[in-house]
């Protein structure tokens, strides 16, 4: 009786209740969606890489060295000697090792020098490993591996000629040395699909003619030719290494991090990944706490509305005092119309999320790499919109309880 | 194999002014922060414990008095001691097997390399060589370094771990904790008031 009371008042007041229910489920919308870019951003981040014990650059900082070698993010770390490289690899310790070079770009994709052993080791989400959609891994110098959204956006298939650019947005193209595609990798979530895979040897190749970093003069240096040439790289990126017993983590990456000839570092994945949510984390809670912010402005919205209606609903207070409401039953009948409000307002910001969600999804992963999954609510996100009814029902109990005093003083009699 | 041996030795490395290669390098020394590298594999437990002298003994000089050398003496006992130093949650019925300190006192410069001078004190002996140093004065450190290996009876219960070890060193503030388990690596801050790391 009370509830559908409460439910009809709202309907008779449609237009400002409705503003009151879109401003509430406008905060509920982005403090939900706040909260899953969050969880969303640490999941396909810690999703990227799996398997790896450390990754070896050069000294920098454990964060830039993790963002720059797995995500391709942030500035440039400098190269690592082939010499070190090799000092690594020799190590003991060592079960395997892959290495990385990046520089090069093909249109708007990183292009990353290594060896085949990186389908093989690089693991992603919990120890996956890395599929061919199509194709297979590197059999020639002129052979590439391209990820999934490169094949897709690019619209490439297996055999088709590509050119790879020197540098990143470069205008410059090694029009000179074609490159064929040898296999398409299936879907993985992480840069891997936006990243054109070649032979270190190959990035030694496209470099041939250009020493001095702008194409020397003269006629290229014919591909018959740079096949016969002596193709060891000189330097890498960062390498990707597996230890064969954990017990020797520590010691490898102290032995690496103290290797004296060249300042390297070595860095645990996860480590250096907690290292970065501490600092992001600073900027996460000042997210959330602007989001509240949004949610309390518009529960005090709310509350001045039932404000506001107090005056025009004097009339109707009287009248069911007349037909034997207490005013406790009018005090809980504003605060029953407020928690319905906030209710409607929740439900409905959690369906603008979803729209939010499914408009944007592709776009977060295809721009940043972050994967945002549709999926039922969370406990924690339930518990979210409990806390938003329960803090609407407390905002209205103000006014509600002005409405109690009032139509105590008021009677069945209204004095305007 | 259960060698529990007891050493105490102490390393003097070079001032960085006067390194031969011309390599200056200085590590980072935080007083009141320890280090832990913890590292789960098969039954198998080891931890590397690095901290400053200021949190064990309470004093960073080269320890002279025979009260100096009887705290220093005392805190590496202490330090020997692991099942004071460190609870495992029962279930993974953990139990030492290996347990090393040592005082290092570094002159500055934090780097090990092979031409390092080192200086020993005492009876006891180190494998850097035995040459005569002098010691410049400067900026000058020390630091307990403890390994510890513990066998366990199944290390996949193994959840948490307690540290006991503040309350036997009273000016340790936190230990910053870096481990590796089957679920991967991860860091931690442990401190006085939370003494306690959680394996995800």
């Amino acid at each position: 009786m009370i509830f559908r009371l409460a439910f009809g008042s709202l309907i008779a007041r449609a237009l400002t209740v409705g503003m009151t229910i879109l401003a509430i489920a406008l905060s509920v919308a982005l403090f939900l969606g706040v909260e899953k870019v969050r969880t969303g951003a640490r999941d396909s981040f810690a999703d990227t890489i799996s398997g790896t014990d450390l990754i070896v650059g050069a000294r920098s900082g454990s964060v830039q060295l993790l963002l720059y070698s797995v995500f391709r993010i942030g500035n440039a770390t400098n190269n690592v000697t082939w010499e070190s490289y090799e000092d690594i690899a020799n190590r003991e310790e060592v079960d395997w090792i892959v290495p990385i070079s990046l520089g090069d770009s093909h249109k708007q994709f990183r292009v990353m020098g290594t060896t085949n052993e990186f389908f093989d080791r690089y693991k992603f989400r919990g120890g996956r490993s890395l599929d061919f959609a199509e194709g297979q891994g590197i059999g020639d110098l002129y052979d590439t591996v391209v990820g999934a959204d490169v094949a897709e956006t690019l619209g490439y298939k297996v055999g088709d000629p590509i050119v790879v650019a020197h540098g990143l947005a470069s205008f410059t193209e090694h029009d000179d040395q074609p490159f064929r595609i040898a296999g398409i990798l299936a879907k993985t979530g992480t840069p891997v699909d936006r990243t054109v895979i070649v032979s270190l040897e190959a990035i030694e190749a496209i470099h041939v003619d250009w020493q001095t970093g702008a194409k020397s003069a003269g006629p290229a240096t014919p591909v018959e030719q740079i096949r016969q040439m002596d193709l060891q790289p000189q330097a890498i990126t960062a390498a990707l290494v597996g230890v064969k017993s954990r017990l020797q983590i520590f010691g490898l990456q102290r032995w690496i991090n103290e290797y004296s000839e060249e300042p390297l570092l070595a860095v645990l994945p996860g480590v250096a990944l907690q290292e970065l949510w501490q600092i992001v984390g600073v900027a996460e809670n000042a997210l959330i706490g602007v989001s509240a912010m949004v949610v309390l402005t518009a529960l005090i919205g709310m509350m001045a509305m039932i404000f506001s209606s107090l005056n025009e609903r004097r009339r109707e207070m009287a009248i069911w005092r007349a037909v034997g409401a207490s005013p406790v039953t009018i005090l809980g009948m504003l605060v029953l119309e407020a928690v319905l409000m906030a209710a409607i307002g929740a439900a409905l910001g959690v369906v603008i999320l979803y729209a939010g969600l499914m408009v944007f999804q592709p776009w977060a992963d295809a721009a940043y790499g972050i994967w945002l999954p549709i999926e039922a609510p969370s406990l924690y996100e339930l518990q979210l919109l409990g806390a938003v009814i329960m803090a609407a029902a407390l905002a209205s109990l103000v006014p509600a309880l002005r409405a109690y005093r009032l139509s105590l003083a008021d009677g069945m009699m209204v004095r305007i | 194999m259960k060698t529990i041996g007891l050493a105490l030795l102490a390393t003097v490395a070079a001032a960085p002014l006067f390194a031969e290669d011309g390599h200056r390098e200085m590590g980072a020394h935080v007083h009141g922060v320890s280090k832990l590298e913890m590292a789960v594999e098969g039954s198998t437990v080891e931890m590397n414990l690095e901290s400053p002298g200021m949190d064990i003994v309470g004093f960073e000089y080269e320890p002279s008095t025979d009260a100096d050398l009887a705290a220093v003496e005392n805190a590496i006992a202490q330090l020997m001691r692991a099942d004071e130093l460190f609870a495992f949650n029962d279930a993974a019925g953990c139990a030492p097997v290996e347990a090393m300190a040592e005082l290092h006192i570094h002159d500055g410069d934090e780097h090990d390399h092979g031409e390092d001078h080192a200086d020993h004190e005492e009876e006891h002996h180190d494998e850097h060589g035995d040459e005569e140093h002098e010691h410049e004065e400067g900026a000058r450190h020390t630091e307990f370094e403890a390994h510890y290996v513990f066998e366990c009876e199944d290390t996949s219960a193994l959840t948490t771990v307690e540290f006991p070890f503040f309350n036997h060193f009273e000016n340790a503030h936190e230990i910053e904790a870096q481990y590796v388990t089957d679920a991967g690596a991860g860091s931690a801050e442990i401190d006085h008031d939370v003494a306690k790391l959680t394996l995800k």
